[in-house]
C-alpha cells in the first residue's frame, strides 16, 4: 500500500506539525508574560530606589534650607549689590561728563578773554566771549581747532559772529561746538 | 431546507475550528494582555522613570548650588557687605530719594561756595512705576548765583557725590545760572527667587567700582547729623527743605 493513500500517516505529519507550533506558541506566551513581569519588577524597584533616594535629596535641602535661613538677609543683599553694580556701571558708561568738558574747555581759555554766557544742553555748547586784544581769542581758537582736529571732546567748532566794538576797543565772539 | 443546511454547516466549522485550534486560545489572549500591558502600563513607567531620574538630577544641582551658597554666605564679612549695599543703594537709589537729592545739592553747593537761588522739581508719577523708561530720573532745575566758574565748582563738586548725576543743561550767565540736572534711580525688578540658581561673588569690577563709589561725597542729612551728635560743626546749607 502507497504512503499516498494512507490517510492516518499523514494526519499524524500535521498534528506534529502543529503540535509543535503551538509549543512554540506556548513559549512565547509564557516569555513575554515573564519579560513583562521582569521589566514592571525592575520599574518598580528601580522607582523605590529613586524615591528613596529623592527624601534623602528633599531633607537635605531642608536641612540646608533651615540652615540658610540666617543669611538670607545677608544673601538678599548680595543680589542686590551685585543688580546694582551693573546698573552704576551702565549709568557711568552712558552719562556725559559735563564738568570734565567744561573744564577742559575753560582751562584752554587764556587770560585776558572773559566769559560772558555759557548754554550747554544736550551735545552742543554755545559761547559768548568778549577780549580786548585778538590775541588771547586766537589762542583759544588754535586749541579749540586742535582739540576738533584730534576730536577730543570737540568735534566741531563753529564761529557764529565776531563783533569789534570801537567804542569800548573791545571784541565779542559768538561760538558754537558740539560735542 | 438550504438554509438549515448551510447553518448546520457554519456551527459544524466553527465547532471544527475551535477544536482544532482551542489550544491557541489562550496563548494568544497572553501575548496581547501582554502587548496592551507593554503599550499602557510599561512604556508610560519607563518614561516616568527617566523623567524622575532628570528631576532628581535637577535637585541635586539644586542642592549643591544651595550647599555652595551656604558656604558662600557663611564665609562673608556682614559688616563688609552692609557698607557695599548701603554704598550702591546711594550710588543708585531703588527709589526717587528727594532726601539724598537735596543733601547732594546743598553739600555741592556748601563745597563749592555756589549760593543756590532756587529748586525745581520735576517728578513725575509718584505712584505709578516707571515703565519704558531703563534709567528713571529725577530732574531737578535750580538757579545757582554766580557765572561759569562758579557752576563749573558746583558740577564738578555734584559729579563726584552721589546719588549718581548727569547735568543735562547748563546756562550760565554773568551773576546767575541755572542748572538742569537728572539724579538717576532704578527700582528693582520683582524676581522670583529660585534656589537652583547659584550666587554671584562680587566681581573684581564689581569691586573696583565700589572702590571708586566709596571715594565720592556721601552727603549726609543735617537732621540726621544732629541727631547723631555732630550738630557742633555748623555749615551753612543751600538746602530750603533744612
Amino acid at each position: 500500500m502507497s504512503n499516498e493513500i494512507n490517510l492516518l500517516i499523514k494526519k499524524d505529519k500535521n498534528l506534529l506539525k502543529e503540535q509543535s507550533k503551538l509549543k512554540v506558541f506556548r513559549l512565547t506566551a509564557i516569555g513575554s508574560l515573564l519579560t513583562i513581569l521582569l521589566i514592571s519588577l525592575s520599574i518598580f524597584l528601580l522607582n523605590q530606589k529613586l524615591s528613596n533616594s529623592s527624601l534623602e535629596i528633599e531633607k537635605d535641602r531642608e536641612s540646608v534650607l533651615a540652615e540658610m535661613k540666617p543669611f538670607r538677609e545677608i544673601e538678599s543683599k548680595i543680589i542686590i549689590v551685585n543688580n546694582r553694580i551693573d546698573n552704576i556701571t551702565k549709568v557711568l558708561k552712558k552719562r556725559i561728563d559735563v564738568y570734565k568738558i567744561l573744564n577742559t574747555i575753560l582751562g584752554k581759555i587764556p587770560d585776558g578773554i572773559l566769559i560772558e554766557t555759557l548754554e550747554f544742553s544736550g551735545k552742543k555748547i554755545s559761547m559768548n566771549i568778549t577780549s580786548y586784544s585778538l590775541i588771547p581769542i586766537d589762542v583759544f581758537f588754535n586749541d579749540l581747532i586742535e582739540m576738533a582736529k584730534r576730536k577730543e571732546i570737540v568735534k566741531s567748532l563753529t564761529l557764529e559772529s565776531l563783533d569789534a566794538s570801537s567804542l569800548t576797543g573791545s571784541y565779542k565772539i559768538s561760538i558754537d561746538m558740539n560735542i | 431546507m438550504d438554509n438549515l443546511a448551510r447553518e448546520h454547516i457554519d456551527i459544524n466549522t466553527l465547532r471544527l475550528l475551535y477544536t482544532r485550534y482551542k489550544g491557541f486560545i489562550v496563548p494568544f489572549l497572553a501575548i496581547v494582555v501582554v502587548v496592551i500591558l507593554f503599550v499602557k502600563i510599561t512604556i508610560p513607567s519607563i518614561q516616568d522613570l527617566f523623567k524622575g531620574y532628570e528631576e532628581q538630577k535637577v535637585a541635586i544641582q539644586t542642592l549643591e548650588n544651595l550647599r555652595g551658597k551656604l558656604n558662600f554666605v557663611k564665609n562673608l564679612d556682614n559688616s563688609n557687605i552692609a557698607s557695599q549695599f548701603n554704598l550702591v543703594n546711594k550710588a543708585l537709589p531703588i527709589t526717587k530719594d528727594f532726601d539724598s537729592v537735596l543733601n547732594a545739592i546743598s553739600d555741592s553747593s556748601n563745597k563749592s561756595g555756589v549760593a543756590i537761588g532756587g529748586f525745581k522739581f520735576l517728578v513725575g508719577s509718584l505712584s505709578k512705576e516707571e515703565d519704558g523708561n531703563e534709567y528713571p530720573t529725577l530732574n531737578v532745575s535750580l538757579s545757582a548765583i554766580g557765572g561759569v566758574e562758579a557752576v563749573d565748582k558746583f558740577i564738578g563738586s555734584l559729579t563726584k557725590a552721589l546719588p549718581l548725576s548727569e547735568i543735562t543743561k547748563v546756562s550760565a550767565q554773568k551773576d546767575t545760572s541755572i542748572v538742569a540736572i537728572d539724579f538717576y534711580y532704578k527700582p528693582l525688578k520683582k524676581s522670583k527667587y529660585d534656589d537652583s540658581l547659584p550666587i554671584n561673588q562680587i566681581s573684581n569690577d564689581g569691586l573696583k567700582l565700589i572702590e571708586e563709589l566709596s571715594t565720592f561725597n556721601i552727603p549726609q542729612s543735617p537732621i540726621s547729623d544732629s541727631v547723631s551728635g555732630n550738630d557742633s560743626v555748623s555749615t551753612p546749607s543751600a538746602n530750603p527743605f533744612f
